[in-house]
């Protein structure tokens, strides 16, 4: 009997999650899908590592639409995030919007904006897209351009911005407009001139991340380089974390999907895995040439092999070993699921969801044998994984 | 640096018993003052620590518990009792419960016959009165038994008794040559090996039992050490190290701060002297996280410490009966 209860169903899927982790095995899909579309870029962020490989490679319009068409197959909530280099630079981007939201899939575009222009606003807003984010990492030109690496970056950025906030106003409807924000050596004075900065410009929603130590090919930061927070600075952070604690309490917008002030633990090097770890499974990304990977090292190619049958490879086993030893927890939020952390934490809230639910008393009984039985199917599949 | 999640405090040497294996009484007469373990409690709150373990002696023979379970509970934190029973009556449990107690646990070693050689005559009964007042009040109970010659044929009969009084969890400690001042008596408490393969049958039985009645014991691995811990001291090594300076942190009477009980010579710093939070944070607490990890443990029986001996199916499969458990509760 399959169950329709939303309850049942957020248990099934943060146990096939923790399960998953657990035992190495890839018993849920992805839930984040980054494909890089393209690694040519019109900045040069300092923080990115990116722009430097890859540049030749880009994946055809027709693997593209190949690759949504199998995720869209599995019919399992993957987010696809549309990203890059710089996603705008290609001609077909809009094509690749329309195919990925038509086949049903929840997509975001990830772009430095600079190419958002009063051609274009119209068709990004009416576009299906759930989302847009823009990445803006100062509050001054001197701060956000020097860190991008290109002279009129913010402005042209924060113009992008207006337009998208106003056509969406005259739409009426559109995607969630999103300012992402790296936390790095250089901007931290700005941190809540940023959050201000965004609620003037009345976006939707603003999120901070901590720059990241290289990882296969996404960052090239070190603890020792010029972009890390060092000790004698952390007090400043600490200060502005404080601020926009304050500034999210009274405003809004910002989203915390952490304690913030883990951001100094980040930068102290005190953050443990008990306090963050990666869910290997979480997220894939998908490379301008096609190779599948996550932090971890990559799984194999979708030129020679199908989405699903990449994440089976004993590469991807090794890659999600490596995650799972990993002893630099970095906070990406889309790299985690704390929620599916620890089993009994799982249940805990499935309860209480099943408590405070309307269905009637025989769709809980339904809800709890149900449960039972897949806690009885991980027993049997973590007795044999383990004891191997 | 990872913060304990739990913090066990001595609260006194003192005791209103004079157990045969047990020579607590005898220990120092300092105390920490009820202000300095107020500024305790606020510090590990600070640190993020979750749960306090009060312990001794028998916490119950100082007159300031109640106001150390209230500061405790007004710092969010959970609180835990070890006892022996004998002060708890009634509205001392209607008390406890008010407060807002977690767990209390009591110290029950046998039969009737058997605890009271022991613990001194009427306790058994005192331990039971104490239990029964406990479950009345809707406190968790758990109990914990000191496993010797005189008492290792009764671990079953103590599982079914935690069953028919409703504790929850029931904890074997192996008597310890540690527990005694006067080594010349501990050969009255250790075992022959003939006894060995007799508890080691009484062991699974215990177990089986134990599992039946989804009453949680040690780790398995740690259990199945017990006959050769009572026989001539092993003091087993676990194969992960300890994660007692991790997850636990002790304070005893003379307040100095240790990382676990085996180690008081290495105190981490005397809350008397310094705050709990200096002492954390210091230069010497950190030098001595790592040392002992360099050197590695030498080893110990003690039961707070037994969640080492957990191996990941082990945890796993006390995960899974939890749970199943709650699922039927939930029916």
């Amino acid at each position: 009997m399959k169950l329709k209860s939303p309850e049942y169903k957020e248990l099934e899927l943060n146990l096939s999650y923790h399960f998953g982790a657990l035992l190495n095995k890839p018993l849920a899909k992805p839930h984040w899908i980054y494909i890089s579309l393209l690694h040519k870029c019109n900045l040069k962020c300092s923080m990115c590592g990116v722009s430097k490989i890859l540049t030749q490679h880009q994946l055809s319009l027709e693997e593209v639409k190949r690759i949504i068409d199998e995720i869209s197959s599995w019919k399992f909530d993957s987010r696809i995030q549309l990203t890059g280099g710089e996603p705008l630079l290609r001609k077909d981007i809009f094509q690749i919007i329309d195919y990925s939201t038509n086949a049903g899939l929840t997509t975001e575009l990830v772009t430095n904006g600079m190419l958002i222009n009063k051609k274009n606003v119209k068709t990004i807003i009416k576009s299906k897209l759930q989302g847009i984010a823009i990445s803006i990492d100062g509050a001054t030109p001197k701060t956000h351009d020097s860190i991008r690496g290109v002279k009129g970056s913010l402005k042209k950025t924060i113009e992008a911005v207006k337009l998208l906030v106003e056509e969406k106003n005259k739409q009426k409807i559109g995607p969630q407009i999103s300012i992402w924000t790296t936390i790095m050596n250089q901007n931290i004075e700005e941190l809540e001139e940023i959050a201000i900065l965004a609620k003037e410009l009345d976006v939707d929603c603003l999120v901070y991340h901590p720059v990241i130590l290289s990882q296969t090919d996404m960052q090239n930061t070190t603890r020792e380089g010029s972009l890390w927070v060092p000790k004698e600075r952390l007090i400043i952070l600490k200060d502005q974390i404080d601020k926009l604690v304050s500034f999210q309490k009274k405003q809004g917008i910002i989203a915390f999907l952490h304690d913030p002030y883990w951001f100094i633990n980040y930068f102290e090097r005190t953050i443990t895995k008990k306090d963050w770890k990666c869910n290997p499974l979480e997220f894939i990304d998908i490379g301008p040439n096609g190779a599948v990977q996550s932090c971890g090292g990559d799984f194999g190619s979708i030129k020679t092999m199908s989405l699903e049958d990449s994440m089976n490879t004993r590469k991807a086993e090794a890659s999600r070993a490596l995650m799972k030893n990993c002893q630099k927890p970095c906070l990406q939020t889309c790299w985690a699921r704390p929620e599916a952390d620890d089993l009994e934490k799982i249940f805990q809230t499935f309860f209480r969801r099943l408590q405070d639910s309307n269905i009637s008393k025989q769709e809980k009984k339904n809800c709890l044998q149900k449960s039972l039985d897949l806690l009885n199917k991980y027993e049997s599949m973590s007795k044999k994984a383990l004891t191997k | 640096m990872t913060a304990p999640k739990e913090a066990i405090i001595s609260l006194t040497n003192k005791c209103n018993l004079k157990c045969e294996m047990c020579d607590i009484p005898k220990g120092v007469k300092d105390e920490i003052s009820t202000k300095i373990l107020k500024e305790l409690i606020q510090d590990l709150k600070k640190i993020n620590c979750k749960s306090i373990v009060f312990s001794g002696g028998e916490p119950f023979v100082r007159k300031d518990v109640f106001e150390l379970i209230n500061h405790s509970k007004n710092n969010n934190l959970k609180v835990c009792i070890t006892s022996n029973g004998t002060l708890i009556n009634d509205e001392i449990a209607q008390r406890l419960a008010k407060e807002g107690i977690g767990v209390i646990n009591i110290s029950l070693d046998g039969r009737k016959k058997t605890h009271d050689l022991l613990r001194g005559e009427g306790n058994y009964d005192k331990a039971i009165k104490a239990l029964e007042a406990l479950k009345t009040h809707h406190i968790e109970t758990t109990i914990a038994t000191v496993v010797c010659k005189q008492n290792y044929k009764e671990l079953p009969f103590i599982i079914r008794l935690a069953r028919k009084l409703g504790a929850t969890t029931v904890k074997f400690q192996p008597f310890n040559l540690d527990f005694l001042n006067d080594k010349t008596r501990i050969g009255q408490f250790y075992i022959t090996k003939k006894e060995c393969l007799e508890l080691d049958r009484i062991i699974k039985e215990t177990v089986a039992l134990a599992r039946k009645h989804n009453i949680n014991i040690n780790p398995e691995t740690y259990i199945n050490k017990m006959g050769l811990m009572l026989q001539n001291n092993i003091k087993p090594q676990t194969n992960k190290g300890c994660n007692a300076l991790y997850d636990t942190i002790s304070i005893v009477n003379n307040s100095d701060v240790i990382p676990c009980f085996p180690i008081t010579d290495k105190p981490i710093g005397n809350i008397n002297k310094k705050r709990f939070l200096e002492i954390w944070n210091s230069k010497e607490h950190k030098k001595i996280r790592e040392n002992i990890k360099k050197e590695g443990c030498p080893g110990c029986l003690m039961s707070c410490y037994d969640n080492n001996f957990e191996t990941k199916v082990g945890s796993l499969k006390t995960k899974f009966e939890r749970l199943k458990n709650a699922i039927s509760k939930f029916y």
